[in-house]
């Protein structure tokens, strides 16, 4: 009997991306799917690098808020779009870490040499949101639709009150605690003392990175526009600490809270793609790598009854990831920490460098210890393109392996690293390291 | 002498149907000389929404091929509905339509609609008539329509009615996309495209018109068809051609088969058992 | 129901009023003949014997003159005599590239019986020697002769004909049977009065079908209208496209490359880099660049005495300083390649003028300059150079003109109709073949013979 031996695992090179600009919810895209967004970011890819009709390994996708008719909703947008219909795909859902871990999933198969080239991304629409019946409806309705006689089924309607007809609207809140991801947060940051003047300038220069990007053409390659909107509309270009000063607080109690909505991401619609292959392929297709996803951890933390912040579950996952690849927080370039909220950047980067809690919390002998601020979000992040949940994933690793491929070309000679960091609902975090 | 009329917004179509239900169409063989036109007209975002995500187009801001009909319909209503259109409003069938995109019609273009009749000839059960619909941006035209209405009447035996093409090719085509039209198919659809013609509203409308049911709009039978295939279409140089067989009743289950060609797609729109045939579908490019 | 209906207007129809209806143009189709026969080949020029048998080969069937009163004496097997007062013709080509006195041109006047049977989108062609190499008064003033007959024949056919005038330079019969070949195919449909010179150089379509086969192809401004129209017809010959426009038009641009399978590229055309960047992407994706039509162009409109400075400024930077700075990149040694093709779109209003356009206008004017003067400096390559002015095409950017304007706009041609954004890109499609080799240096307006600019 011929014996199979594993193949050696490869590099999974990230060849570029796209994304449409993101949009303030009810805007530009209030009339438009997850479907609708996600095709049209498949085939703005497929134009910037000439898949049509092409056959990829797979496309890997998600979407947080879902319907359920979309249940197969990446494999729908597959065949909506110009890719080959012979093209497999599924679904990932894992919240705010959805883009992120579908990329790492793609790259994981690409690096076992089970696929040759794939397309990691996500959705999501706060506008077409999907609006549930209410729990006492939904079960009146299943008890009806089980019921065989008619007496049964007027049985089955006298469970329902008044109440019950009122539909469900999804909101953003941790189904243990009740709390909305915004509250979560408010704990957080008091308990770190970051204070509002901190978290408007990181607001504020989220902004202006962005912003100062899209003037250098940085996005003209990242981005195809959508239903006429051309750049990511929550994008304030003249935003200042002064200005974000004025808005009132949303999160928080009394005269401790700091977060406004300036200093908190809005909700959002949009999508994004990766492009991701072997180097081979990316050879045969004459495609430039930009950069490569070399490794990646995930990690959740037991937030349900406050033995932790909700959204600190990258601090777990980061050390652990530097450690198996034997590197300090130091040895990177550039860093993608994904602003849910300028506080939650602002939280990590301070547990990082706290001894205490690195010992205490994450089992370290010394913290981790700071970053160069310099090197943080460069060209601007959530607070300021918006945060479609599923599809931020997507926009920080196209993002960020261009911005290391521009630092590669001015160093051929010395490796580029990036780190991702982003933070999910459920207590979970999703990083990733990328090198050039 | 050719009347032009010349409107400046979309006409009230539940006022036609209102004032021409009764009308039994003009004792003539000569169709009007008349043509009915809208300029720079702007498709309506949500409009178009509504209809991709009803049809199950993917919603951009490119408008998918069959829905200029949806802005030259009115207009055709405006030519049936005059005094001397030797057709019923009420009662004619649309039998046939052929769409050919010359080029791809985007949300923001100003479109010139222009539709007027031709070709009144016999039809082996009464007689047919062509309205065209024709979309242009510029001069250039862009979208090209011609929906072919039949209305019953005295038999023309030897009259040639459009036969569609073989469907041997479908043959070991064993299945195709299945959808179930609801009981409100027809409601939903009028709300989108305008045509509240009363067969399609409700089943107690229709009966009085012949329908043991109200029956889905052929145009939104043919729009599910035509966004089935529409990734394997290309945008422009294109023909669609519907012939619409038996009408589907409200509610039911369909299926589209299709033979996939070079440069053609033949589909068949069926009742899911098979018993039915609803339309026979072509695209050539 | 007048209630409904805010304008109801009784209007004669215009046919019947005596306004010239515009004939529909006959087009060009792939492997459809290139003209409707019989095409009469005549003229006292060395040509005409092998441009005789090559309309023989291409199946187009021959046409023997009529003869004054006199029973046929056909010389030509085969051939359609036209001596039956009913018989049409479906094009005529007359060589006169060797009349060196007036009196030669008296052959002209044979063909008259021919043109008055002329059908419906017929050609005519005059050959011609270019009278810029000819030195002797006499013999200048008949070739240049040929030109105004031809311009004024022009006026005056109907039904969509045309009449347009090749000029050869040296031994150019490669040059000659391309450019007689895009005339009296559907190419031409909106190219009328227009004088078109050949040189010597040799060059043949191998694949008559898609003769762009193998060829990859970069097209700016391609997400709309006339760009879009580009992208699309190279890619139907044969060409790879990769479509370049400004990132805010990339919604549109995907679905340009995406339909023909090219690659869509977001850039702006006026940034330094956007030479190198298109040759960075052709290379490495393709590994190679042959042809390039620069079409990205914009307007901004304002009499000249209010004229800002961003109006100027921005017309002449997309227009012109753009494609300067790109040919920089483009035409390095490792640009485009030996035997590379490059279009400029001009306009008309680059050569007539036109009110409210003295920005746009120098910007035009600009880019046939641009053009002669870079076709000189690479024809040593291979590389030929041209530019493409069309005059009123249909476009979503006229359809915004007012009604009337944009009637009178489209009229004021021979043609008597506006030409579609496919004429545009027919007439470039020819330019960039392998078979037009000898054509470079040109500006072949592409307007129904405009009234404005001669």
């Amino acid at each position: 009997m011929p014996q199979t031996s594993p193949r050696p695992p490869r590099r999974a090179a990230i060849l570029g991306g796209n994304r449409i600009p993101f949009a303030r919810a009810q805007g530009a895209y209030a009339k438009a799917s997850n479907q609708d967004l996600l095709t049209a970011t498949l085939d703005g890819l497929v134009a910037r690098f000439g898949l049509a009709g092409e056959r990829m390994g797979e496309v890997a996708a998600g979407a947080v808020l879902k319907h359920s008719r979309d249940f197969n909703l990446t494999r729908e947008c597959v065949l909506g779009s110009r890719l080959d219909p012979h093209t497999p795909a599924y679904d990932v859902q894992q919240a705010c870490g959805t883009g992120l871990e579908a990329a790492i999933l793609v790259s994981n198969k690409i690096a076992l040499g089970q696929i040759e080239c794939g397309v990691a991304g996500g959705t999501d629409t706060a506008s077409d949101a999907p609006i549930a019946v209410s729990e006492g409806l939904r079960e009146t309705l299943l008890e009806l639709n089980r019921a065989k006689s008619l007496p049964d089924r007027l049985k089955a309607l006298t469970g329902l009150r008044p109440g019950d007809v009122l539909p469900a609207i999804p909101q953003n809140v941790e189904p243990r605690t009740g709390l909305s991801m915004g509250e979560h947060m408010a704990l957080t940051t008091t308990e770190w003392g970051i204070t509002r003047q901190e978290q408007d300038e990181l607001a504020a220069a989220s902004h202006q990175h962005l912003a100062a990007a899209y003037e250098r053409g940085f996005f003209d390659d990242l981005v195809t526009p959508y239903l006429g909107l051309t750049r990511d509309d929550n994008l304030r270009a003249d935003s200042t600490v002064e200005k974000l000063a004025t808005l009132k607080t949303v999160f928080g109690k009394g005269d401790g809270a700091t977060m406004t909505a300036g200093n908190s991401t809005p909700l959002t619609d949009g999508a994004s793609a990766v492009l991701l292959a072997s180097d081979e392929w990316a050879t045969a297709h004459g495609l430039t790598p930009l950069a490569w996803l070399v490794d990646a951890e995930t990690a959740a933390v037991d937030y349900v009854h406050g033995a932790e912040g909700l959204l600190m579950a990258p601090a777990y996952a980061v050390p652990r990831l530097l450690a198996r690849n034997g590197l300090t927080l130091q040895d990177f370039d550039l860093y993608e920490i994904h602003e849910a909220f300028a506080a939650t950047v602002l939280t990590v980067l301070k547990a990082w460098d706290d001894p205490t809690y690195c010992r205490e919390r994450l089992g370290l002998d010394a913290p981790l210890g700071s970053i160069d601020r310099g090197r943080i979000n460069v060209t601007g992040s959530s607070l300021a393109t918006g945060h479609p949940f599923a599809a931020t994933g997507g926009r920080i690793v196209a993002t960020l392996a261009k911005l290391l491929h521009e630092q590669k070309q001015q160093d051929p000679e010395r490796t580029v690293r990036g780190l991702i960091s982003i933070c999910a609902a459920g207590g979970q975090g999703v990083t990733a390291i990328l090198e050039a | 002498m050719t009347r032009e009329i010349i409107l400046d917004g979309p006409p009230d179509l539940r006022r036609i149907y209102a004032t021409a239900a009764l009308k039994r169409g003009a004792d003539q063989d000569r169709l009007p000389d008349v043509r009915v036109l809208r300029r720079g007209v702007r498709v309506d975002r949500d409009n178009l929404a509504r209809y991709a995500h009803a049809c199950r187009f993917t919603f951009s801001d490119r408008l998918p091929l069959p829905y200029p009909h949806l802005l030259g319909f009115p207009l055709q209503m405006v030519v049936m509905s005059q005094r001397d259109f030797p057709l019923p409003l009420v009662g004619a069938v649309h039998i046939e339509n052929v769409i050919t995109v010359d080029r791809p019609v985007s949300l923001g273009d100003p479109l010139d609609v222009t539709v007027w009749s031709e070709r009144l000839r016999p039809h082996p059960k009464g007689r047919q008539v062509d309205l065209v619909t024709q979309v242009s941006v510029g001069a250039q035209v862009a979208w090209r329509g011609v929906s072919t209405y039949l209305a019953r009447g005295d038999e023309h035996h030897d009259a040639e009615a459009s036969e569609p093409p073989s469907l041997a090719p479908l043959e070991g085509v064993a299945a195709g996309p299945t959808w179930r039209f609801g009981e409100d198919t027809g409601r939903r659809f009028a709300g989108i495209g305008g045509d509240w013609n009363p067969i399609h509203v409700h089943a107690v409308l229709a009966r009085p018109l012949g329908f043991p049911t109200a029956i889905a709009h052929g145009m939104y039978s043919y729009s599910r068809c035509v966004a089935a295939l529409a990734p394997r279409l290309p945008e422009s140089g294109v023909t669609s051609h519907v012939w619409f067989r038996k009408p589907v009743r409200l509610p039911s289950t369909v299926r589209l088969r299709t033979a996939f060609d070079e440069r053609r797609t033949l589909s068949l729109l069926e009742g899911v058992k098979g018993d039915l045939d609803h339309a026979v579908v072509e695209h050539t490019w | 129901m007048t209630d409904l209906l805010t304008t109801i207007i009784t209007s004669p129809v215009a046919k019947k009023a005596g306004v010239p209806q515009p004939t529909p143009l006959r087009r060009y189709e792939p492997g459809a003949p290139v003209c409707e026969g019989p095409v009469l080949v005549t003229g006292t020029g060395p040509y005409a014997a092998q441009l005789r048998e090559w309309a023989g080969q291409l199946g187009l069937g021959l046409a023997v003159a009529p003869v004054e009163g006199a029973g046929t004496a056909d010389p030509t097997a085969g051939a359609t005599s036209l001596n039956a007062p009913n018989e049409k013709v479906g094009a005529i080509v007359v060589d006169l590239s060797d009349a060196t006195d007036p009196g030669d041109l008296a052959v002209l006047r044979t063909v008259a019986p021919s043109v008055k049977r002329l059908r419906p989108n017929g050609r005519v062609v005059v050959v011609g020697t270019d009278p810029a190499g000819l030195s002797d008064p006499a013999h200048v003033a008949t070739q240049r002769a040929l030109e105004g007959f031809v311009r004024s024949l022009g006026k005056e056919l109907r039904a969509g004909a045309t009449a347009n005038h090749v000029l050869v330079r040296g031994e150019a019969w490669d040059g000659l049977r391309s450019a007689v070949e895009f005339f009296l195919s559907g190419r031409s449909a909106y190219v009328d009065g227009q004088v078109v010179r050949v040189n010597d150089a040799g060059g043949a379509n191998s694949d008559i079908l898609r003769p762009l086969e193998g060829k990859v192809a970069l097209v700016t401004g391609a997400a709309r209208g006339i760009g879009a129209e580009i992208a699309a017809v190279l890619a139907r010959d044969g060409a790879t496209i990769v479509a370049v426009d400004v990132p805010a038009a990339g919604e549109s641009l995907a679905r340009v490359a995406n339909e023909i399978r090219g690659t869509a590229l977001h850039l702006d055309v006026t940034s330094p880099d956007a030479g190198a960047r298109m040759l960075e992407h052709t290379r490495s994706r393709y590994g190679r660049l042959d042809i390039v039509v620069h079409n990205a162009g914009i307007t901004r409109d304002k009499l000249f005495v209010n004229m800002d400075e961003s109006r100027w400024d921005s017309v002449l930077q997309v227009n012109l300083r753009s494609i300067l700075r790109m040919n920089e990149a483009i035409l390095r040694d490792d640009g485009l390649g030996e035997g590379g093709r490059m279009v400029c779109l001009a306009s008309i209003a680059g050569i007539a003028g036109n009110r409210g356009q003295t920005n746009y206008g120098a910007s035009k004017a600009g880019v046939i300059g641009l053009v002669t003067s870079t076709a000189a400096q690479v024809r040593d390559r291979g590389i030929t150079v041209n530019a493409v002015a069309p005059g009123f095409i249909e476009t979503d950017m006229t359809a915004r003109i007012p009604f009337a304007t944009r009637e009178i706009g489209r009229r004021m041609n021979s043609l008597q109709q506006g030409g579609l954004p496919r004429d545009v890109a027919e007439a470039i499609a020819w330019l960039v073949q392998p078979g037009a080799a000898a054509v470079t240096g040109q500006v072949v307006r592409v307007c129904g013979q405009s009234l404005l600019g001669a």
